[in-house]
């Protein structure tokens, strides 16, 4: 029995392939005739839909900046110690010779930003030097979200520190936050400075703040509440006005009269960051205030201004807009119908005038809050 | 006694085998045997049967009709911006059947270029709503809004914006009609920050079958 030569079974293979493929066609053509039949098309459109830079929505900041005059007398700069670079420091406890992972400082940041917003640029400026001539002060940190604990950015070690000083002179160290994307991050911030000093002696901190910009606009993230655990054991201090019901008011330094005057009041600076072009829709200040002394009754009216240029004025000696004889914090909310520019929200300064009628002592504020109504096309 | 005529399958000279091979027909002259005899008796059948003949014919016309869906009036090219969650764009269309023939169904096929996730986030993003009034709708704006002077009924449920072959309901689909359609678009009150900023370009493809076959 002889064997088929090769060429004959590439021929029959060939062959039965054409076969299938033919059988498939006319299967296919088949079906589509069986399927076919008339359609007709009608289009709508292209039309574009785009949302806006920024949704509306009311974002809220407390002020960091305050002026305090109740005595009648010179202005008392009593801004926050750690926000601003200036002659206001913040000393910590005796920290140890090395680093230890239960020695830091920690800082949670305010959250006042438009959500979903890109960030770029995001930077953590701290400032501080050692305690003493002769003394070294390091320092490395870790970035947190707030709400989660979790750990998002570590930058220096205990091997390499983000920096050291060795002098007793301020200095600022910035250092880039990648990991800070967005301004959903950005609201939900925390920064943990562990540190060391060479004589176990305090770190004098002058400023920890976190600075960026946004396609928008350029911010400043402010602590609102500060942790010092340089000694192992923790303190937590809050920003007076930043956060009601948080047993921390900021007290005047001096006493108010029994009646209003203009030499007598204190003044808060706002620092939104309203994003230029944005349409302001509303807006409103928070103040929650009581007497120091219970029994005493306080009372208030206040002016807005944009530097020295005068905005608007709500109440006044005559017409307070309240007065409180409990010793419950009054949680007034006030809108500023006159703060409808960027420019103005981002210059707000209000000046608050007081009076204790009862004693001529100080007053309690609990919360100093501009809440701003904007969204951006 | 001698034979001078050999006999049959004798050849004079040749053995007998010789004698048959000799005789045997070639396939030619078979074919060509058969051919004579089927063309003879072709002739003769014709000269049996022949006689006289007549005829007639008959013809008739049969013509395709034409499916036709045109959109004579559309605000679909209108978009929107800036948008904010909550919004609500209503812009109208009319279908016209305007062909010879009926439709059994009308499909909706919605696509984006450029995309976002206004049109990707199927829960946050773009919502659609066809509504059909059994009038032209009285338009005003813009920004336009529309009101149904007659009966309305609803074409489409809400549905992400993006959509492929979607069927819509409670048209019409007669030949030389017309329906009405508001699409009412959403964005949800619920969308978040991530999509602020967003842009998306739509199309709407309206794509009608005919009716089923029937006798005629």
């Amino acid at each position: 029995m002889s064997r088929q030569p090769p060429d004959s079974l590439v021929s029959r293979r060939a062959l039965r392939w054409t076969v299938l493929a033919g059988v498939a066609a006319a299967t296919f053509t088949t079906a589509s005739l069986a399927l076919a039949g008339f359609n007709s098309a009608a289009s709508g459109g292209p039309g574009t839909y785009s949302s806006k830079r920024i949704f509306p929505g009311v974002r809220s900041s407390s002020a960091w900046t305050l002026r305090d005059a109740s005595g009648g007398a010179v202005e008392t700069n009593s801004d926050d110690t750690l926000s601003y670079t200036d002659a206001l420091l913040k000393t910590t406890g005796n920290w140890a010779t090395t680093f230890a992972s239960n020695r830091y400082v920690e800082l949670d940041f305010n959250s006042p930003r438009p959500g979903g917003v890109p960030v770029s640029s995001a930077q953590f400026n701290y400032r501080m030097a050692a305690n003493g001539a002769g003394e070294t002060a390091c320092f490395y940190f870790e970035v947190y979200r707030e709400s989660t604990s979790t750990l998002i950015g570590t930058h220096g070690s205990t091997g390499t520190p983000v920096a050291c000083n060795s002098t007793i002179i301020q200095t600022t160290y910035s250092t880039t936050l990648a990991e800070v994307t967005n301004t959903t991050i950005l609201n939900d911030l925390r920064v943990r400075v562990y540190g060391k000093e060479s004589g176990s002696r305090p770190m004098k901190q002058d400023l920890a703040n976190v600075t960026g910009s946004t396609p928008y606009t350029s911010f400043t993230m402010y602590e609102k509440i500060y942790r010092d655990q340089s000694t192992g054991t923790a303190a937590t201090t809050n920003w007076s006005v930043a956060t009601a019901g948080d047993s921390t008011a900021y007290i005047n330094v001096s006493n108010w009269a029994t009646t209003f005057s203009t030499l007598r009041y204190m003044k808060f600076t706002f620092d939104p960051a309203v994003p230029t072009g944005s349409v302001i829709t509303s807006a409103s200040v928070d103040f929650y205030y009581k007497a120091n002394t219970a029994g005493d009754t306080v009372c208030w009216y206040f002016e807005t201004y944009n530097g020295a240029t005068l905005l608007g004025t709500h109440g006044s000696s005559g017409t307070p807009v309240s007065c409180n004889s409990t010793n419950a914090f009054s949680t007034d909310n006030v809108t500023l119908a006159e703060l409808t520019s960027v420019t103005n929200a981002n210059n707000l300064t209000i000046k608050v005038y007081m009076k204790d009628t009862t004693g001529a002592r100080k007053s309690q504020m609990d919360l100093v809050q501009l809440n701003t109504n904007y969204y951006l096309d | 006694m001698t034979r001078d005529t050999p006999f049959l399958g004798e050849v004079s000279g040749l053995a007998i085998d010789d004698n048959v091979k000799a005789m045997r027909l070639s396939p030619h002259k078979i074919v060509a045997s058969i051919a004579i005899l089927v063309a003879a008796a072709a002739i003769a059948g014709l000269g049996t049967y022949a006689t006289f003949t007549s005829t007639t014919s008959a013809t008739h016309t049969i013509a395709s009709g034409t499916l036709t869906l045109t959109a004579p009036f559309s605000r679909l090219g209108t978009g929107a911006s800036p948008i904010a969650a909550g919004d609500t764009m209503q812009r109208a269309i009319d279908l016209s059947y305007s062909g010879s023939i009926s439709f059994s169904a009308v499909t909706l096929t919605t696509t984006a270029s450029p995309s976002s996730l206004l049109d990707t986030d199927v829960t946050q993003g773009l919502h659609i709503v066809i509504d059909m009034c059994s009038v032209a709708w009285t338009e005003s704006g813009p920004p336009y809004t529309y009101t149904c002077g007659g009966v309305t009924s609803s074409v489409l449920a809400s549905s992400a914006i993006i959509g492929s072959n979607v069927a819509l309901s409670n048209l019409t689909l007669t030949a030389g009609s017309t329906d009405h359609l508001r699409a009412t678009i959403t964005f949800p009150s619920t969308a978040g920050n991530t999509l602020q900023n967003q842009s998306s370009t739509l199309t709407y493809l309206f794509t009608g079958t005919q009716r089923a076959g029937q006798s005629q």
